[in-house]
């Protein structure tokens, strides 16, 4: 915990300085939002339970309008109009008698969540992100709220509290996973582009003239100039003239 | 058995079904994922059309891909060596993509959907379109113009769709047009210039047009060209398409049309209430009137040289392009064919039902008309009970940003056991000024909302379009809304040279503009361009009964929208339609024959 919050602390206090850092990490904190939002809707339309399915409902709203508050502060703090990020959504559970394993994952993905939003909260010094200070203590509030909710659902449901811990267990073993996966992904990437600027050069210089060639234009300059066979003479267009 | 169509890794990942000529299912994953334009593989549609068509995987004969990534990946290697040493950026993007995923196609679907790699065909891109409109229009002889931003290679492509000797449709390439000759992707460059975001808000450009004059055609026509062999040529030297996501113009096209518009400079135009703007805007409307100009005589051009080659009567017209239905219209009235075709999702992911159709013909050799209603219906049932439990107060203070907080509102919900008395009933509604969201049956498949999830207003009261605009569907004042008709409305209130004019195909599904008469506009004046066109949707009673219901109780056309906030696809289930009816200022929500009110 306290490695956690040296962390955050670091990041807001030097890695947001860096506006564009800062708005992807508001871009991210949008697309968290939205992908509990999807979740929740899906298991509300798979639960049998009128009440439970109400009490996703009002979830979901909350969730989305979170994403919503991310995607404006992006907007204010100069990002423009977000693009979101659309990683590939899978659903977490597939039937209604999974549903106990969904609040599970609900109430420590959440409960995570919730952490990482104080822990920025408390971090927050500089006045120009006073709104995002606001933002996330609203939102902390509603996250306070699903970590209880998704609980007592668990709780609710007939599954033995030692089954429920052991997932809780499973679910935090496969958090920590996906964590180590998407940094392995980060080095791959970053691998990746140290190779590839080694083979541009390469590729450029052989291949320039045979892809330009393919393409119609012109063999030198910077601009993609047409070539002249690319260009018919005036007498025959039918289109774009006379009009 | 049957087939499966996928596309997916660019954008409108889409999954289809199709046997023996028949479109059984198809679904965007962006209807499942709520992820506009999702390009991930389509697992979530995949499942869901398999589920509506009552199959598995194991039961597919074949999955039917809409590419051939190996020659795409030529053209991506090719695009971004050309312009080295500047394209550093641009070729480690491409090839990170291509050479981590996009290339291996054949793998992933194998895996993922655990089939025999033999089983996968992989089609052309053009030729999927092709398919999509030649065998999706049910004609048996046919001209087939596909026009999009770039396939493989191929940008424009046309042929001739006819039965073969053996009673199996044959599609015969005639003429084709490659990369960067590519009227889609100028006209994106375009839009992209005009500050909307390329590949989405074509429609925009579109839109934007009719606020223009056509003063820079001129310029216009040396940027894109037809010759007389059907040949696109492009002026490639005022783009580059390499960098297309960003900033995709060359000092050139600055030079010539000014500076692109920043998105975050509001355009001040507005379809219902024209007025003088300042010259800076009017200089961006002038650019799109004439793209949307020179498009349309290059579309004319192709048809032209379509017909001559051909020779048919009939035209098949797919692809991102076949998404004007400005140009569209004009196609109609001056293009040489006598009807047109265009099917319900002509773009991208309408090229999985293409791939998936030519895969099946090649076999069963039938075909049967593409119609737009075979989305999914899944998980349809409104829980009524549930509707017990929901506390609208709970959930005030999350409501879409930007509305006020509501107090004392209650949701009443009614079942009406009759189409007519539901029809009556929302009928009344409309009249009293009531945004109402309308989910019936299955979901259209392509980007249009035609009566399955829908949006209704009465057209007649302009604050009623604005309160639509701004506390729902933060659409911008430009963007006319469309709308929808029984045939007897039609007849009333749509400007046609001939009676059986509304019979034409283009009419049924809003993919072509139609002037509407003088005297009859201000009564439907919510769904008219600042031109006095609308998009009309002639709706077919035997295909949507209780739409044409509606239509028929309320006594004239009604405005019609994508049931979807803004950034966001169509909704598909009614638990998501819920949501938007919860989150924004919509009045009524009618979800087949049960309707929920807020009761302020």
């Amino acid at each position: 915990m306290f490695l956690e919050r040296l962390r955050i602390r670091f990041l807001v206090a030097l890695a947001w300085r860096s506006r564009p850092r800062l708005l992807t990490t508001l871009r991210n904190f949008s697309e968290t939002e939205a992908d509990s939002a999807w979740h929740l809707l899906r298991a509300a339309e798979l639960s049998a339970d009128p009440a439970e399915k109400a009490d996703l409902f009002g979830q979901v709203l909350e969730e989305m309008r979170h994403a919503e508050e991310f995607a404006k502060l992006y907007k204010d703090l100069g990002g423009g109009r977000m693009k979101p990020v659309k990683p590939e959504r899978r659903p977490l559970v597939e039937s209604p008698e999974d549903l106990w394993r969904f609040h599970v994952f609900c109430q420590v993905g959440e409960g995570a969540a919730a952490t990482r939003f104080k822990n920025i909260h408390d971090a927050l010094r500089d006045p120009e992100l006073r709104a995002l200070k606001k933002v996330l203590r609203q939102i902390l509030r509603d996250e306070a709220q699903h970590v209880h909710g998704a609980a007592e659902l668990a709780k609710a449901s007939t599954v033995p509290p030692r089954t429920l811990r052991k997932e809780a267990g499973n679910v935090r073993a496969r958090r920590a996973w996906d964590a180590w996966m998407r940094s392995g992904r980060h080095v791959t990437n970053a691998f990746g582009t140290l190779v590839l600027a080694v083979v541009y050069p390469i590729v450029g210089v052989l291949g320039r003239r045979t892809a330009r060639r393919r393409l119609g234009m012109a063999p030198a300059g910077r601009g993609l100039a047409p070539s002249p066979a690319a260009v018919a003479p005036a007498s025959r267009l039918v289109a774009g003239e006379a009009h | 058995m049957a087939t499966l169509g996928i596309s997916y890794g660019f954008h409108d990942a889409t999954a289809a079904v199709v046997h023996q000529g028949k479109v059984l299912a198809a679904c965007a994953e962006e209807r499942l994922s709520r992820q506009k334009h999702d390009a991930n593989f389509p697992m979530l549609a995949i499942r869901s059309v398999l589920a509506e068509a009552g199959l598995t995987a194991a039961d597919l004969d074949f999955v039917a891909y809409h590419e051939r990534p190996s020659e795409t990946f030529t053209r991506v290697v090719a695009s971004t060596i050309a312009p080295f040493p500047r394209s550093r950026r641009e070729f480690t993007v491409a090839m990170k993509a291509w050479l981590g995923k996009k290339l291996w196609v054949e793998g992933e679907i194998a895996t993922r959907l655990g089939i025999d790699p033999a089983k996968i065909a992989l089609h052309g891109h053009h030729e999927s379109h092709a398919a999509q409109a030649f065998l999706g229009s049910g004609w048996t002889d046919a001209a087939i113009l596909t026009i999009d931003a770039v396939g493989e290679w191929a940008t424009t492509s046309l042929a001739h769709g006819r039965r073969g000797g053996d009673g199996k449709p044959v599609i015969t390439p005639l003429v084709a047009s490659d990369y960067p000759s590519s009227l889609g992707l100028v006209y994106s460059a375009v839009t992209a210039w005009l500050g909307f975001e390329p590949m989405d808000s074509e429609c925009s450009t579109m839109a934007l047009a009719a606020f223009g004059q056509p003063r820079y055609a001129r310029e216009m026509r040396q940027v894109m060209q037809v010759d007389a062999d059907g040949r696109v040529l492009i002026d490639a030297s005022f783009f580059h398409f390499d960098r297309y996501f960003d900033a995709p113009w060359s000092s050139r096209f600055l030079d010539v049309f000014g500076a692109p518009r920043p998105p975050e400079h509001a355009l001040p135009f507005d379809s219902l209430a024209p007025a003088r703007v300042a010259p800076q805007s009017q200089r961006w409307a002038d650019v799109a009137a004439s793209a949307q100009l020179v498009f349309e005589e290059c579309l004319l051009a192709l048809a032209r040289r379509l017909h001559v080659l051909t020779g048919a009567e009939n035209l098949c017209f797919a692809g991102g392009a076949a998404l004007n239905c400005v140009a569209n219209a004009r196609l109609l009235d001056q293009g040489p064919f006598k009807n047109v075709y265009v099917p319900p999702d002509p773009g991208d992911g309408g090229a999985a039902v293409g791939a998936a159709l030519l895969a099946d013909a090649k076999v069963h050799g039938q075909s049967a008309e593409y119609r737009p209603f075979v989305g999914p219906a899944r998980s349809f049932a409104l829980d009524e009970a549930m509707l017990a439990h929901v506390e609208p107060k709970a959930f005030r203070r999350h409501l879409k940003l930007g509305l006020p907080v509501t107090s004392g509102e209650r949701w009443e919900h009614t079942r009406y056991e009759t189409d007519s008395e539901l029809a009556r009933a929302v009928a009344a509604d409309l009249t009293q000024g009531a945004i109402v969201g309308w989910v019936q049956g299955r979901a259209e498949s392509g980007p249009r909302a035609l009566g399955a999830r829908s949006i209704l207003i009465r057209p007649d009261l302009p604050e009623l379009a604005k309160r639509l605009s701004e506390t729902v569907k933060d659409r911008a004042r430009y963007r006319p809304y469309a709308l929808s008709m029984t045939r007897e409305d039609a007849a009333r209130l749509l400007e046609t040279r001939a009676p059986a004019d509304l019979d034409r195909p283009l009419y049924r599904w809003m993919q072509a503009s139609v002037s509407v008469r003088p005297e009859a506009r201000s009564g439907v004046a919510c769904g008219l361009h600042v031109d006095g066109t609308t998009r009309p949707q002639i709706v077919d009673p035997v295909a949507q009964p209780r739409f044409h219901a509606l239509l028929g109780a309320f006594g004239n056309a009604v405005v019609n929208t994508s049931f979807n906030e803004s950034g966001f696809p169509l909704v598909t289930t009614p638990f998501e339609a819920l949501a938007v009816f919860a989150r924004t200022a919509m009045d009524v929500l009618v979800i087949e024959n049960t309707v929920i009110r807020k009761q302020r």
